[in-house]
């Protein structure tokens, strides 16, 4: 396996090279093999992801991390000084992979994820007529996660970065064809760009405020040396948090992960719930000491997270398609990482990053293999029973649902354990909060379990209006068309393996870092000023399970006990109720006051478009029209009086001329006469002279 | 021995050629007889392949060889009007080589995107093509403010025609806008130029109007103060005029829509990919070294309107119907981050500026060329009047995603590497402008990804079921500027090793003068 270290560059290179071959010969030459090389490339990442991780691991005593890089601009910024007026740190920027413990451990879910979504897309993706253009978009995405994760510095991570919000671009609108996922696409840019922007400036104040961005170089103590607190330490702290904002789709900026679950659900699974969206988290947990400089950011932070993850949570509540249910629970969750990382508690959201990223591509795929089996109806009132008709996915899903909730000992429980834990020792109100968030996770969560698997009988398309149907037959499988009241159908085993793989994940996982332990293993990975480990506190398990519990049995008493359906007139329904169906209503609020309401936004491109128009070209324009009236007067004055006074001298002359010829008649008399005239005058004039 | 001289004969003679080949191109087309159209287009297409394969050569030579000064290999001057002491000097370093690269590609690739339109008067249409091109590379090279102002409005005269011949229905008004304009800042130049020339004598006591000699005149007196900060501020505000009417800074823009939207495809291409860039390379050339006190004066003033122009040509982008308009405000915008890049005056700011002009070329080049695909098959640009173009024409969508990613600043693509080297050349020295520029990139975004949804995602429109994908010929002309802008996007070095070290020296020089 050590050997294997050597060729760490390949991790992110291998689906890159995927990606090519895919893009350019996949359709004409092996279009069935496009999904078998992705495969390929993706797990053999993941192979050498393994090989790296023990090698880092390294049994006892510290290993180097590894280093394998590049210079790519090799002349950035010389002469330039930090804040202390020393020469910067780095003036190059180099481009590779480091892999120490963390992002070793983090490439190998990614990878790893990737693996199993590519291969369960060979099934799900099956009848799509882009079939080999969907392995090299996920490809892409693998690499762009893959180099993201190994970046040794700000300034990779935010290429990557850029590049896998490309990928999910691309992937969210892959059926380009909707009007409806071209938006969501769209949106999902334009969302993360916004978040990007912070990033960038965050970024670059920090380069030269400090002098470098390398990872490993931003340690507490050269921090502090060159004088990183108060109000700059803020606010670039916060302008790089806008960036996990946005890619991790906190509150404001959350709108776009909805959406983005026009995307085939394969995607949603590896994308826009265990990787890309994670990759805010990861990023303040990489450059941790950054954020920890102030407290103000880190109180931000937990702000943001906790109301991120109460609001997803209530959103969730009322929610009935599938995929949105757990879309929201995604953002939720989400808000328990980022909080937590204000909280002191990088470790445990670090460590919820990789449970959740286990049990929740768990959830999309094995809702996938749901939409598959109901004919692409992602309405839950329209399913019912699957657990008679679906059994490993019935099975792998009630376990996902159950880590989800937190119950002991899957993999959720011990994560969610740990954040609330660094909560309950930092902001009493934000563990409160976390505490409710457990109990309408598990309310939520076993609703969707208890209406989509539970009930005597299938339902079918009939109960809801048929709004997913349309959508569907456009893409994936026309076929399906005839047989939509069909009773549903287990998937075929490349789809169900990887949920079974999964599974065995979502139960164990949790357990890698044992909270009865003498030191938890993932503590080592983090170092946290400040942030000294906190022992298990059976008060909070106790809390935590008891809040489990408690939504558990209110689901479970409403739904299958009560054989309650979630209603299909939203009239009769309460303000309460209405809140959490409507989202807050914020995508309204957005829709109306930014994107193409007659406020703001688009008021302002009018009115730069009219102002160019109408004042600068026309000044121009007016410039040409002054130009024109004076040469028009020029041309007047040419006419009359230049051109007038050759005139008149040329008339002048032809007059004097008219008068010379008359004297010239030829006749001797005349010139005779002339010439005594003449001679006269000069006699007369010399005698005046004299 | 005899190697070493026709070597060093043919390096000095080589600039030169660059303009010559063209021009002997132009002469060989009018001595062939109108009817010969294939022949005439053939010849142009050669000589645009000639000269760029010399812009190549130098290209190469200087990467090779990176070359701080400008008094190199290639430099070669001669007295040419020694009455008012008029030398013919012509040089190459880091900062024009790129640009002469850069304008031996995109003619070649206009050359060969001319192909139809050339069908028309083909004779004239030819000739007055290499005419432009001979402009081009001479303006780039010109060592001589005599030269450089000679060479700048040869550029001008088959421009006009170009336009104003084979234009689109409001050509006239375009072409004579176009003239007018930039012949309005030509004169003001000329006036900059003058006062140059008569203030800054040489220490022997004698006029000149050579660039190098000039710099180390006006450095020296700036140093001593004879050459007076006010006197400097009136100069280069003169001179800045006919540049920033090229570039075209904020507010002397609005010549380019028209230009733009009435021009022939290649000649937009031509417009864009490289006339734009004369007004930058004037500030980098003539502005910063031969006036060092005036543009510190104006310094902040150009990042300012360097700001208005990125955020003001985003938001007239998203508000454009027509597609070719959209590109050319999207020009505008895009300009803007040279000349932030210039206003800031650091190795990363100058750097990034002049691979910004490098990447724009390609970029936008491209992206006329597409409109021009689209609009030589569907005779329309309204962007409304298109949709789901992805399912039908896979190459067109392939081209299209990769120029409009790289516009936006997509990184891998050299329009990352351009805008990301300004904003960290500036954030130093304006942060709270390069904070406000950088907010104008969301705008780029959305203007962009609009304009590919509109075009090519959602339901396919009918109306276009016969359209086709793009051609052989169309593919060549696309595909070595995609390769460029992908090959600098992933390895900037390439092109940072060749500017670099003219860029230092030029930091250097004018660090003496900051205040």
């Amino acid at each position: 396996m050590h050997a294997l270290v050597a060729y760490a560059y390949l991790i992110p290179l291998l689906p890159l090279a995927a990606f090519v071959l895919i893009i350019f010969f996949g359709h004409r030459y092996f279009y069935r093999g496009s999904a078998w090389l992705a495969v390929l490339c993706t797990s053999a990442s993941f192979v050498l992801s393994l090989a790296a991780f023990l090698h880092v691991l390294g049994g006892h005593g510290y290993v180097e991390p590894i280093r394998q890089d590049f210079t790519w601009i090799a002349n950035f910024a010389p002469g330039a000084v930090d804040a202390t007026g020393a020469a910067l740190l780095h003036s190059s920027i180099t481009l590779g992979v480091y892999i120490d413990r963390l992002a070793a451990l983090m490439l190998m879910v990614v990878a790893g994820i990737s693996t199993l979504t590519i291969f369960y897309s060979i099934g799900y993706m099956h009848e799509d007529p882009r079939y080999p253009r969907f392995f090299a978009y996920k490809s892409f995405f693998a690499f762009s996660m893959l180099g993201l994760v190994a970046a040794p510095n700000f300034f990779q991570m935010f290429v990557f970065w850029e590049l896998v919000g490309l990928a999910s671009y691309l992937l969210i609108g892959f059926w380009f064809e909707k009007t409806s996922a071209s938006d969501a696409a769209k949106k999902a840019f334009i969302t993360n760009r916004i978040g990007d922007v912070g990033f960038l400036i965050g970024l670059l104040l920090l380069f030269y405020y400090v002098g470098t961005v390398t990872f490993s170089d931003l340690t507490p103590d050269l921090l502090r040396e060159k004088g990183f607190v108060g109000g700059m330490a803020t606010f670039i702290g916060l302008a790089l948090f806008c960036g996990a904002v946005g890619k991790s789709a906190q509150f404001p900026l959350h709108v776009w992960l909805p959406d983005a679950m026009e995307g085939p659900t394969s995607v949603s699974a590896l994308i826009h719930s265990a990787t890309m969206v994670a990759a805010g988290v990861y990023m303040i947990v990489r450059a941790y000491p950054v954020f920890a400089a102030s407290e103000t950011t880190l109180a931000t932070i937990a702000a943001v997270g906790a109301i991120t993850a109460l609001g997803a949570a209530y959103i969730a509540l009322t929610q009935t398609d599938i995929k949105r249910i757990l879309a929201y629970s995604t953002l939720s969750q989400l808000g328990y990482m980022i909080f937590s990382c204000g909280c002191l508690g990088p470790v445990a959201a670090f460590f919820h990053l990789v449970t959740h990223a286990c049990f929740k591509s768990l959830l999309f795929l094995g809702s996938g293999s749901v939409i598959h089996a109901c004919h692409h109806e992602q309405d839950i009132r329209s399913m019912g029973s699957l657990r008679r008709y679906l059994p490993i996915t019935h099975g792998t899903f009630l376990i996902a649902c159950l880590a989800l909730a937190g119950v002991f000992p899957l993999a959720g429980f011990f994560s969610k354990d740990e954040i609330l834990l660094s909560a309950w020792h930092r902001y009493p109100a934000v563990f409160i909060i976390g505490e409710i968030v457990a109990a309408l996770t598990a309310f939520y969560i076993f609703r969707l379990y208890f209406v989509a698997f539970g009930g005597e009988r299938f339902r079918g398309t009939g109960v809801s209006p048929v709004q997913h149907g349309q959508d569907a037959h456009v893409t994936a499988g026309g076929q399906h068309g005839q047989d939509a009241h069909a009773t549903p159908h287990e998937s075929p085993w490349t789809m169900t393996l990887p949920l079974v793989i999964l599974a065995i994940l979502a139960v164990g996982v949790g357990w890698i870092n044992w909270p009865w332990a003498e030191r938890p293993w993932l503590a080592g990975f983090v170092h946290v000023e400040g942030g000294q480990h906190h022992h298990l506190s059976y008060l909070v398990m106790g809390v935590s399970t008891a809040a489990a519990l408690l939504g558990l049995f209110f689901a479970w008493r409403k739904y299958s006990l009560g054989r309650a359906l979630p209603p299909l007139e939203y009239s009769k329904v309460g303000f309460w109720y209405r809140l959490s169906l409507r989202k807050f209503w914020i995508d309204e609020f957005y829709k109306k006051y930014i994107v193409d309401g007659f406020t703001f936004g688009f008021c302002v491109v009018g009115m730069h478009d009219v102002f160019d128009r109408r004042i600068v070209d026309a000044f121009v324009n007016l410039c040409g029209r002054a130009y024109m009236l004076i040469s028009a007067v020029h041309g007047l004055f040419d006419k009359y009086v230049v051109d007038g006074l050759v005139n008149f001298s040329a008339w002048f002359l032809a007059l004097c001329s008219t008068v010379a010829r008359r004297t010239q008649t030829g006749l001797a008399q005349s010139s005779l006469l002339i010439l005594v005239l003449g001679l006269l005058v000069l006699i007369v004039w010399s005698a005046m002279m004299v | 021995m005899l190697d070493a001289r026709i070597l060093q004969a043919f390096d000095q003679s080589l600039l030169t050629l660059l303009w010559a080949v063209p021009v002997l191109g132009g002469i060989i087309i009018l001595l062939l007889p109108r009817e010969a159209r294939g022949a005439i287009k053939w010849t142009m297409i050669l000589a645009s392949l000639a000269a760029c394969a010399l812009s190549t050569y130098v290209a190469v030579e200087l990467w090779r060889m990176p070359q701080a000064t400008i008094d190199n290999r290639w430099l070669f001057s001669v007295a040419w009007i020694p009455a008012v002491n008029v030398l013919y000097k012509v040089g190459v370093d880091g900062i024009s080589g790129p640009m002469v690269f850069l304008t031996g590609v995109v003619s070649l690739m206009a050359a060969i995107a001319s192909w139809n339109v050339a069908d028309q008067r083909a004779k004239e249409y030819c000739t007055l093509f290499l005419l432009l091109l001979a402009g081009m590379m001479g303006t780039f090279v010109a060592l001589d403010l005599f030269v450089f102002y000679v060479f700048w409005e040869v550029m001008l005269v088959p421009m006009y025609f170009l336009i104003g011949i084979w234009g689109g229905p409001q050509r006239e008004y375009a072409a004579i806008k176009f003239f007018l304009y930039t012949l309005a800042g030509s004169v003001f130049m000329l006036i900059g130029f003058l006062v140059l020339y008569f203030n800054l004598r040489n220490p022997d006591n004698t006029l000149t109007f050579d660039m190098i000699a000039l710099a180390r005149n006006a450095q020296e007196a700036s140093m001593e103060n004879l050459f007076s900060p006010r006197l400097q501020f009136w100069v280069f505000a003169a001179m800045g005029v006919g540049f920033a009417i090229k570039v075209p800074m904020w507010p002397f823009h609005t010549w380019l829509p028209d230009a733009h939207v009435e021009a022939p495809t290649p000649i937009s291409v031509i417009l864009a990919g490289v006339l734009l860039k004369m007004g930058t390379y004037g500030f980098y050339r003539i502005g910063y070294p031969l006036t060092p006190l005036g543009a510190e004066a104006w310094r902040p003033i150009i990042a300012a309107l360097a700001v208005i122009a990125i955020i003001y040509g985003a938001y007239c982008a998203l508000a454009q119907q027509d597609f070719k308009k959209l590109v050319a405000y999207s020009s505008v915008s895009h300009m803007g981050f040279v000349m932030l890049g210039l206003a800031a005056l650091t190795v990363n700011g100058l750097n990034g500026g002049l691979f910004q002009m490098f990447a724009h070329g390609c970029i936008t080049s491209c992206l006329f060329l597409l409109v021009g695909v689209l609009y030589d098959r569907a005779h329309t640009r309204d962007l409304y009047a298109f949709g789901g173009l992805g399912t039908r024409l896979p190459k067109y969508t392939f081209c299209m995603m990769l120029a409009f990613f790289a516009s936006m600043g997509l990184p891998g693509l050299a329009g990352f590497v351009a805008e990301f080297m300004v904003f960290s050349g500036a954030m130093p020295v304006y942060m709270w402008l390069t904070c406000l520029s950088i907010i104008g990139i969301t705008i780029t975004a959305t203007y962009i990804l609009y304009t590919l949804q509109r075009i090519l995602l959602g339901p396919f429109n009918q109306r276009w079921s016969n359209l086709t994908d793009i051609s052989g010929r169309e593919a060549l002309t696309l595909a070595p500027l995609l390769a460029l802008t992908v090959v600098l996007g992933i390895f900037p070095g390439l092109l940072l090793k060749i500017q670099e070290p003219s860029v230092q020296a030029l930091v250097d020089t004018m660090s003496r003068f900051a205040k």
